[in-house]
Order: C-alpha cells, then structure tokens, then sequence
C-alpha cells in the first residue's frame, strides 16, 4: 500500500506540475502514513523527485510512448497502482492529465475528484476541497471507493522540498495494442507557455491593433513572463489562438497576471481567477475587472506600460 | 388517430436501472472568502514597490 503519483515530463525532464503533485502526495502519504511512488513516462532525472518526497520511481520506458497516448498512459498508470497496492493515486490538472484520469477511473473502478487544491480533511472518509463552478465556490467531496484519484489543482499546493533520494526501477507492463499513433509533433519552442509561466502578462482590445504588441513582449521579456490576451483579440487574428485565456481558452493559475486593456468580462474572469496576485491597467475606472483584482492602475495603457517597462528594467536590473 | 389508439396498444417494458451507484458524494459548498477591495495606485513607482513588497509577486 502507497500513494501513487504520476508525474509528467517533456522530454525526460520532469514539469513544475510533477514536483507539486508530489509534495502533495508526501502530505497524503504522512497523513497516511505510507509511502509514494511515482510513475513517470521516458523520464530522466529520475533522482529529481526524490527532493519533493518520492520514495520509489517506476519509469516506463518506452519508445513508442513518447507522443501521449492517453489509453496506453492510462493503461501502465493503472497497472503501476496494481503492483503497488495504491489506494491514493494523484495526478496533476494538465490537458493531458484530465484526459486520461476519467480513464483510470475506469481501469481501477475508483472515485474521481478533480480540482483539488488542499490536503484531505481526513484519510477516513476521504475528503476532499476542490474548486467548482468556474473556481466561483469550493466544495468537499467524499470518495467512497476503496481507491481514490485526486487531480490537483495548478499551483494549489506549492512545492514543498525535502530531503530524500528516489530510488529508480524500471516498468515494463503490457499496453497492448495503442489504435492511435502519433505522425508528428509540432510545438512552438521559443516562448515561455502560459500553463509553466509564473507571470502571465495578458492584454486586451484596449490595445487598438496588433502592432502595438510590442510593449507587451516586451514587458514580458522583462518579467520572464507568457503572453496572454483575451479573446475579441484572438478573434480578430491580432494574436494566435494558442494566447487566448479565459472559460473557452486556456486557464491561467499563475502567481502574477497582469490585464492592459482587459475591461475583465464574466468569461474572462472565470479563466484566470485561479491566479495568485491580479493587477490591472485600464483607462475605465468603471471596468469590470478592477472588481476582481489586487491592484489596479487607472490610465492610458499607452502611457503607462512603457513608463513601467522602464521602471521594470531598473528594477530587474538592481535586484538581480 | 389510429396510430395513437396502436401505440396504446404496445407493450411497456419497465427496466431497472444500472450503474447508479455513485462513486463520490459532495458533502457540503462554500464560497471564498471575500477579496478585499483593489488598490488603486497613481504611479508606477508604487505599483512596482508593492508587487515587491506586499504582494512579493515579483
């Protein structure tokens, strides 16, 4: 019996978001009183995970699982909770990971909570605090089946270092026969993506056309932040659609996100109100969205976002 | 009319459902706690100095 987490790498190297759901594992696995271990995909630096509390690492390697395959990921998931008797398996809420929890579900007949964002209330009944109705409210949820899947929320838990060495076996189970296979890959490398960023610097139709994009990148290539925008602006194919955050695009948990010209629409809202600290620049001091941030500037984004690009530079600049 | 008065006629099959059995309960909602009210800032200079020290955003 152990906590199972599975942690997601990108070509071998392992995400935020696994180190994360394996601090929230060790917190599960102490209540618990157990251990964890972690499966991962063709992961490399194995050892990594050790620092955030995993005891023992399955690594699948496997050649033909490098694309993601949600059935065959979800088949080696479930035969690693098999072999180590999981009651607990936790899984992170990345595109891929909600893809394939349902199926897991399935492969284990157990309960499914996702959004989670707190340790359990208690092992026995397990219950859990998720988010739901567009993180508008949160609610407890009982797990009632013998095994238990927990999706945790993005930057919900934070990373909690310990001190501790993973040790590395290899997994082979048997997928069987994948249906899909993938031809190609082809991803944008050079920007920082909006689900790792810390920083997302978002901007809306305040900004009157895309040739005054500039400022914004370059805000964030001062901040080390992504770029967002909302989604007349992805709409009207002044950026592409890969940038556009909100309830029907991409969700942002980051810890700074920053709107400049984002009046801060319902749908809008709901995509980034996981994110920690919200400041926002608009000339409409009636805007929605000052009602829901942190700070607020009032004013010409024209004027004030190159004054505070200057005013960044120095900053990063003294304090680095 | 006539098709009416044969549909009357069929047979009703009353089939117990399966698969009902619930696998998670919701034991009770909450709302956030309320967020305190924005802070308006005139300049830059304050914006950055809060982030920094406040917030410790950046």
């Amino acid at each position: 019996m152990s906590v199972l987490v599975y942690t997601e790498s990108e070509n071998g190297t392992f995400k935020k978001a696994s180190f994360e759901v394996a601090s929230y594992a060790k917190g599960i696995a102490e209540m618990m009183g157990t251990s964890i271990t972690a499966i991962a995909v063709n992961g490399d630096d194995t050892s990594s995970l050790g620092t955030y509390g995993v005891d023992k690492v399955l690594n699948v390697k496997n050649e033909k699982l490098s694309a993601f395959n949600a059935a065959a990921y979800a088949k080696a998931i479930a035969a690693a909770a098999k072999e180590e008797g999981a009651k607990v398996v936790v899984l992170s809420q990345s595109a891929n990971a909600k893809y394939l929890a349902p199926l897991l579900a399935v492969a284990l007949e157990a309960g499914y909570a996702s959004n989670v964002v707190a340790l359990p209330e208690s092992a026995s009944p397990f219950k859990v605090k998720r988010t739901v109705f567009t993180n508008k409210a949160f609610s407890t949820t009982e797990i009632t089946t013998d095994i238990k899947i927990v999706g945790l929320g993005k930057n919900a838990y934070g990373l909690k270092e310990t001190s501790g060495a993973a040790a590395t076996e290899d997994f082979n189970p048997d997928l069987g026969d994948f249906g899909v296979e993938v031809a190609s890959v082809d991803k944008a490398s050079d920007k920082v993506s909006i689900a790792d960023a810390e920083v997302v610097v978002s901007a809306g139709r305040g900004l009157k056309g895309p040739e005054n994009w500039g400022m914004i990148e370059e805000m964030a290539d001062i901040l080390g932040a992504a770029t967002a925008c909302s989604k007349p602006v992805s709409d009207l194919g002044w950026r592409p659609h890969g940038e556009h955050v909100g309830q029907t695009g991409k969700p942002v948990a980051s810890n700074l996100y920053i709107a400049i010209g984002i009046s801060g629409a319902i749908q809008h809202l709901a995509g980034i109100n996981s994110s920690k600290v919200k400041v926002v620049i608009n000339n409409d001091p009636e805007a929605p969205f000052f009602k829901a941030a942190d700070y607020g500037i009032v004013g010409d984004a024209f004027e004030i976002v190159p004054q505070l690009n200057e005013k960044l530079k120095a900053f990063k600049a003294a304090n680095s | 009319m006539r098709g009416i008065m044969m549909a009357r006629k069929k047979p009703l099959n009353v089939v117990e459902p399966t698969g009902a059995d619930t696998e998670t309960t919701t034991v009770s909602f909450e709302k956030p706690a309320p967020k305190g009210a924005v802070k308006l800032v005139d300049t830059v200079d304050e914006l950055i100095d809060l982030l920094h020290n406040e917030a410790k955003a950046i």
